[in-house]
């Protein structure tokens, strides 16, 4: 018997609730639970067969309502947490705005659409009474608000007035006008005194409900507001919108001051929040699939520091005068605190009990200087312009316990920069001057502070200007990083320059280099560049000298990179400025985790993450001194659940090779721009490892054409072909190992989809046969040379003008066929083995590289096959290859599939085996053939998957149906892991089947 | 619909300009019309969500040609539009029942031949609640076609195919004797835009439909037993009939193909 049984599922969540100590979500049809302090989840359960969750409330007497569509549910929170007690699904006949509870929780008020309101008995679901005031229009939005017995109405039209009504009477109250556009969401405040509201004007307003005269209008998003709250005694509004932000504004202020805005969810859509007062946070879920949680009372956590100082202010508590003009320069961060070092060469220290002391001053440090710090030893380093160095040993209190002295000599330039090294036991210190003849001297310290070696490492020979270090201790070598993003790598003892990166990437600066993995004779170094990227190099000395090769690349979408570093559970985490904050960034899980107004980049700072997923953030703003601890996050979590883009899911692609914890590798492609790189492990949970950012405009297809190479393709001509690193235990790495050239200097067609076959050479794959098409009907056949990883073009020809969506490469014994599927419905199919002939040959069913000496691109021959087989546009093919024939199955955006065979009678037929006319309610967007089986998985727009079975005269048979959650169902992938075929099908959400077949 | 280069490109926009259509959705009409015959002996029109006014601008050169007395378009839409000869613009939200009656006004108690809506609201993203709302506006224009079309007249609107299409085309299907999704040549392959066109008006034996100026749509079409969810009295869940509407593309498969232009 065919069963489709879904096991995960990931989408846009709707709705929000607070109760007890649980937070409920609505995740499509489910209703979810997680626990409060440990965010983990207590159930989900399916509480409608179609419609989503759109609005949770909850009664005095704990009853949850629940509501989407036309679809309502009343369960106790008892039967909710009860394992074997299924929702029952409710229905009225129209959409449902909002549902409030009387006060005593004995009735529910069902708001329509239409401005209508149901008074229903929630024990025994009887529908009481309807209530109108007469006017039913429609409603975007609508609030019922109950205050003791008064029942008020709020209903958000379409031709932007707010109509109050009282639900007893029957009559309306006010009509509120101010908004221009639909509006799209209101609240009343608990004691029924105030509304909020929102519209397509991307304003809130704030009313009196006395005398229905709007008290203030704020201003802030740059989309759509979904959803807004009072909170804090009707004191604050939160407000979640299409911009992604959930904003904090102050309600009684004149102009509804935005006091608060945090970057809560990815792609487009913040859709819901609510807040818990007990604890002071925030929950917003989007359209990632994700809940945030955010924190509006920081400054009352343990450990949190909000505090400024002028110089003033430090000069009275330490009784040291200042002079005129002494100003804070750099500060440095030790065990026990921070030192500081002012424009005089007084060296302060701040203790984490927020007091300051003067530690020592000295002159020779006035004006120029260099502080750096080795944390763990506690230990200060102080240099001058001239090169004199000064050592402080300090106990954990501040006290200083050694000073030492010395000098560089012999150094033609003034120092210009002091590196250290950080995150290891020994302290080593480089000390650069501009002069290109003069080299690194490299001292290394004994912890008695005395220089226990001395080395000149000579400089390379090309512009410098030293930003980093990197040591590696296993073999010995350091990596020192400039500008010009260039670097520089040493054989420390032997004092060897064993290699330069010249300009290696695109950019300048760069910010930061750190080991990230080491072994014998091979290190991966993450290397952060300023301008946004980051990159992990892995460095080889296997065979006697220095090979390298970039292992992993990425950027952040805006913003100014300073460095990375990892959390506990090894996500990685970016850190930078963008505009005027400093911001700290969760790169595995794409979600933003700090941010701090300072000012912009262009001043003293420190950073530094602390125990317990804490972070503090000290810089200098208008020559004060501010220090922000955020203290312990009142949760376990600021993001609840792994999520998705955000955007529609385009293309989905699995590697069928089981890694070695049995787990799976998938990419996905998003309207975002994003490719994902992901783990699917046993339980088909998916675990996202990277989120690149190449492309530039929205995915069109994504696949995997072996187990390490990957290409993706989108508008704009873009196609990049993708390494995949997946030796390291740690995680995969995914890097750009070659881009295809567009045809024009302004591309802007869409490579629609391609296909690939490896080409041989002595039996090894040393290439593939690549073959795209385009949106304006271009169709390009190249050759993808792995060694030099360029592409050269060997066919290049038109189709007709109408925009080709699938292409495929089918390779019989000895022949090679091209096959493309276009918007004008038809098939077509042409034998490209003698125009390939002198660039490969064919045997064996195996593509053999015979030479590349061909200069121009020819192009296609006469076509063998051109059938019509859809009424529009065939949005997918798939092709099964057997030693009798080749079957092809495909979707149109007829609502039609077909199955068709190639080769069966002679060598230019197209046989039609079946169509079914009606396959779907709408366009078939995805079909696939499942492995190991005479059955079709196919995907579609109407939310439907099917299995179609063909076994029986070759005839589609439809086997089995399941409505999917996913809107916009856009794409699938069917992969045999582990025993069953499973499926995944993506598009505003992503959801994962079992295919018992 | 603005004009961005994607759109300058476009062989229809260019046409749409050449032969004084002020949108390119003329050809999504001319084709609907090619494929259906749907100006045939068409004399009284009414075209919902009409701005900027090129499927008036079709039906006019069409029907006033033919040098008809009795002939009347009716051309409605939120948005002001410029004159077009013959017809009668309405400025105004066809979701309001005053605008239906007001509609019927205009054409004093006469029948329509044909009803038309070219209708899509701004989309919200909120995919549920962007099926329901273009399902609304259908229904809009259905509630009216039902007090104006002449038995065995046509109505054409717009739709988005998507999760709940077949309930539509099942309603439909109660109420003419053929319910189909046309996709003109001029709507491009990737969007999920497509036509319903119903031919053959059958009015619902026993049911007699009554705008009332209070009324909300649902409680227009109680009674008309087009098997729209009916409110239960215990709220229980009842499953509405679907039907697939037969699919036809609709003008010249060799005809310029939008989605290559960019
Ligand atoms: C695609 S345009 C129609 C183009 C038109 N058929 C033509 O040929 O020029 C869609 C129109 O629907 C209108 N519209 C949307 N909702 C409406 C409503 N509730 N009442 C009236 N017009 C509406 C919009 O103002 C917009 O002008």
């Amino acid at each position: 018997m065919t069963e489709i049984k879904l096991l995960q599922s990931s989408g846009p969540i709707l709705a929000v609730k607070f109760v007890d100590s649980l937070l409920l979500s609505g995740e499509g049809p489910h209703l979810v639970a997680n626990d409060v302090s440990t965010t983990s989840r207590v159930f989900q359960k399916l509480a409608f067969k179609k419609n989503k969750i759109h609005g949770i409330a909850v009664s005095s007497k704990n009853v949850v309502g629940l509501w989407g569509g036309r679809s309502l549910a009343f369960e106790s929170l008892a039967g909710l947490l009860d394992e074997k007690h299924a929702i029952e699904e409710l229905a009225i006949n129209d959409w449902i705005v909002h549902v409030g509870f009387s006060t005593d929780g004995e009735v529910a008020y069902v708001l329509t659409s239409h401005n209508l309101v149901l008074v229903i008995n929630v024990t025994t679901h009887k529908i009481l009474s309807s209530k109108s005031c007469g006017e039913k229009s429609l409603l975007y939005s609508g609030y019922v608000s109950v205050t003791g017995t008064e029942v008020t109405v709020a209903a958000g039209t379409v031709m932007s007035g707010i109509v109050i009504w009282n639900l007893a009477t029957e009559t309306i109250a006010h009509n509120l006008k101010g908004h221009e556009g639909s509006i799209f969401g209101v609240r009343i405040s608990d004691d029924g005194k105030k509304l909020i509201s929102c519209s397509d004007d991307r304003s809130i307003k704030l009313w009196d409900l006395e005398t229905g005269k709007n008290i203030a209008t704020g201003w802030g998003h740059g989309a759509r507001i979904w959803h807004l709250q009072f909170f804090q005694k009707n004191t604050k509004i939160l407000s979640t919108s299409e911009d992604c932000t959930v904003r904090v504004w102050d309600a009684e202020s004149e102009d509804l001051a935005n006091v608060e805005v945090f970057n809560a969810h990815q792609g487009k859509n913040a859709w819901c929040g609510d807040v818990n007062e007990e604890i002071g946070i925030i929950a917003t879920g989007g359209s990632d699939g994700r809940l945030r949680i955010f924190d509006v009372q920081e400054s009352k956590r343990e450990g949190a520091v909000i505090k400024q100082w002028s110089p003033e202010s430090v000069s009275d508590a330490t009784e040291t005068p200042f002079t005129n003009n002494e100003i804070f320069k750099e500060y440095v961060a030790v065990a026990g605190g921070v030192v500081c070092v002012t424009s005089e060469g007084s060296l302060f220290f701040l203790n984490k009990e927020l007091q300051w002391k003067l530690l020592l001053k000295d002159p020779r440090f006035a004006g120029f200087s260099l502080v750096r710090s080795f944390e763990i030893e506690n230990v200060v380093v102080v240099t001058s312009k001239d090169g004199t160095h000064l050592l402080i040993k300090l106990a954990e209190d501040g006290s200083v316990q050694e000073q030492k002295s010395f000098q560089t000599e012999g150094l033609k330039g003034k120092v210009t920069n002091v590196l250290v090294t950080t995150d290891i036991d020994t302290m080593m210190m480089v000390v650069e001057s501009p002069v290109p003849s003069d080299p690194f001297v490299l001292y290394v310290f004994s912890s008695g502070l005395d220089v226990k070696s001395t080395l000149k490492l000579p400089k390379p020979d090309t512009r410098f200007v030293s930003s980093s270090l990197a040591y590696d201790v296993q073999n010995d070598w350091i990596l020192i990083s400039s500008r010009y993003t260039t670097l520089v790598m040493y054989e420390l003892s032997s004092q060897t320059l064993l290699h330069t990166w010249k300009k290696f990437v695109p950019g300048d600066t760069v910010s930061s280099v750190r080991v990230s993995l080491s072994a014998k004779n091979k290190v991966v170094f993450s290397v952060v560049i300023r301008d946004g990227s980051y990159y992990y190099l892995e460095v080889t000395n296997e065979i006697g000298e220095i090979q390298s090769s970039i292992l992993g690349e990425n950027r952040i979408q805006k913003g100014f990179l300073e460095g990375m570093l990892e959390s506990d559970n090894g996500d990685i985490l970016l850190y930078g400025f963008r505009s005027s904050q400093f911001f700290v960034w969760n790169e595995t899980q794409q979600y933003e985790v700090f941010t701090e107004t300072c000012g912009g980049p262009h001043r003293q700072w420190l950073f530094k993450r602390l125990e317990g997923d804490s972070f503090m953030f000290m810089y200098t703003r208008a020559s004060s001194i501010n220090v922000r601890v955020t203290g312990k996050f009142p949760l376990h979590s600021r993001a609840i659940n792994v999520g998705n883009n955000g955007r529609e899911i385009r293309s989905i692609s699995i590697q069928q090779k089981v890694r070695a914890d049995r787990t799976n590798l998938m990419l996905t492609g998003s309207e975002d721009t994003c490719i994902r790189l992901s783990v699917v492990d046993d339980a088909k949970h998916i675990k996202n490892v990277w989120s690149e950012r190449k492309h530039v405009s929205g995915i069109q297809k994504v696949k995997f054409i072996d187990s390490n190479l990957a290409i993706s393709s989108a508008a704009r001509e873009e196609l990049f072909v993708w390494s995949i690193d997946d030796t390291y235990p740690k995680r995969p790495y995914i890097s750009v190992l070659a881009t295809l050239a567009p045809t024009s200097a302004n591309p802007d067609l869409r490579i629609m989809d391609f296909d690939t076959v490896p080409v041989l050479e002595a039996e090894k794959t040393v290439g593939y046969l690549l073959a795209t098409v385009y949106s304006d009907s271009a169709i390009r056949i190249w050759y993808f040379d792995l060694k030099s990883r360029s592409f050269k073009l060997l066919v290049e020809d038109r189709y007709s003008t109408c925009c080709l969506l699938d292409a495929a490469l089918i390779t019989r014994e000895a022949a090679l066929y091209l096959m493309t599927g276009a918007t004008d419905g038809y098939i077509s199919v042409w034998n490209i083995t003698e125009i390939l002939d002198s660039s490969l040959s064919v045997s064996g069913g195996k593509c053999l590289l015979q030479s590349l000496k061909t200069d121009a691109s020819t192009k296609l021959p006469e076509c063998l096959v051109k059938q019509q087989i859809h009424q529009s546009g065939i949005k997918s093919v798939d092709i099964r290859s057997t030693p009798e024939a080749v079957y092809i199955i495909t979707g149109g955006d007829d609502n039609s599939l077909s199955l068709l065979r190639l080769f069966s009678r002679n060598p230019s037929s197209l046989e039609v085996l079946s169509l079914v006319a009606n396959a779907a309610s709408s366009t078939i967007t995805s079909v696939e053939f499942i492995p190991d089986s005479l059955k079709v998985f196919a995907t579609s727009v109407d939310q439907i998957i099917r299995i179609w079975d063909y076994s029986v005269d070759d005839q589609l048979t439809l086997e089995k149906k399941e409505y999917v959650t996913v809107a916009d169902t856009g794409c699938s992938a069917v992969a045999s892991i582990g025993d069953k075929p499973i499926g995944f099908v993506g598009g505003a959400g992503l959801s994962v089947y079992s295919l018992e077949i | 619909m603005g004009k961005s280069s994607k759109d300058k490109r476009d062989l229809y926009y260019r046409k749409a300009k050449e032969e004084g259509y002020r949108a390119r959705s003329a050809f999504k009409l001319l084709q609907l019309n090619e494929q259906f015959q749907l100006f045939k002996d068409v004399k009284r029109v009414v075209d919902l969500c009409a701005a900027p006014g090129s499927w008036s601008q079709v039906l006019s050169r069409e029907i006033f040609s033919r040098d008809e007395p009795d002939a009347k378009i009716v051309a409605v839409d939120l948005q002001p539009m410029a004159s077009i000869p013959n017809v009668t613009t309405l400025q105004a939200d066809i979701t309001h029942p005053k605008t239906l009656a007001k509609i019927l006004e205009i054409f004093g108690g006469e029948p329509a031949d044909f009803v038309c809506s070219d209708g899509a609201p701004d989309v919200t993203g909120l995919h549920d609640l962007d099926e329901y709302i273009q399902a609304q506006l259908i229904l809009c224009a259905l509630q009216l076609t039902t007090c104006i079309l002449k038995p065995g007249g046509n109505f054409v609107a717009k739709i988005f195919r998507g999760r709940d299409i077949d309930l539509l085309y099942s309603q439909l299907g109660y109420l003419f004797d053929k319910v189909i999704c046309a996709k003109p040549r001029a709507s491009r392959g990737t969007s999920l835009e497509s036509f319903i066109v119903c031919l053959g008006y059958r009015p619902r034996p026993g049911w007699t439909p009554t705008l009332r100026e209070d009324g909300s749509t649902e409680e227009f079409f109680e009674g008309s037993g087009i098997g729209r969810a009916s409110l239960r009295d215990d709220l229980e869940l009842e499953e509405e009939e679907r039907v697939i509407a037969p699919f036809i593309a609709c003008g010249d498969l060799s005809a310029y193909d939008s989605d290559a232009t960019y």
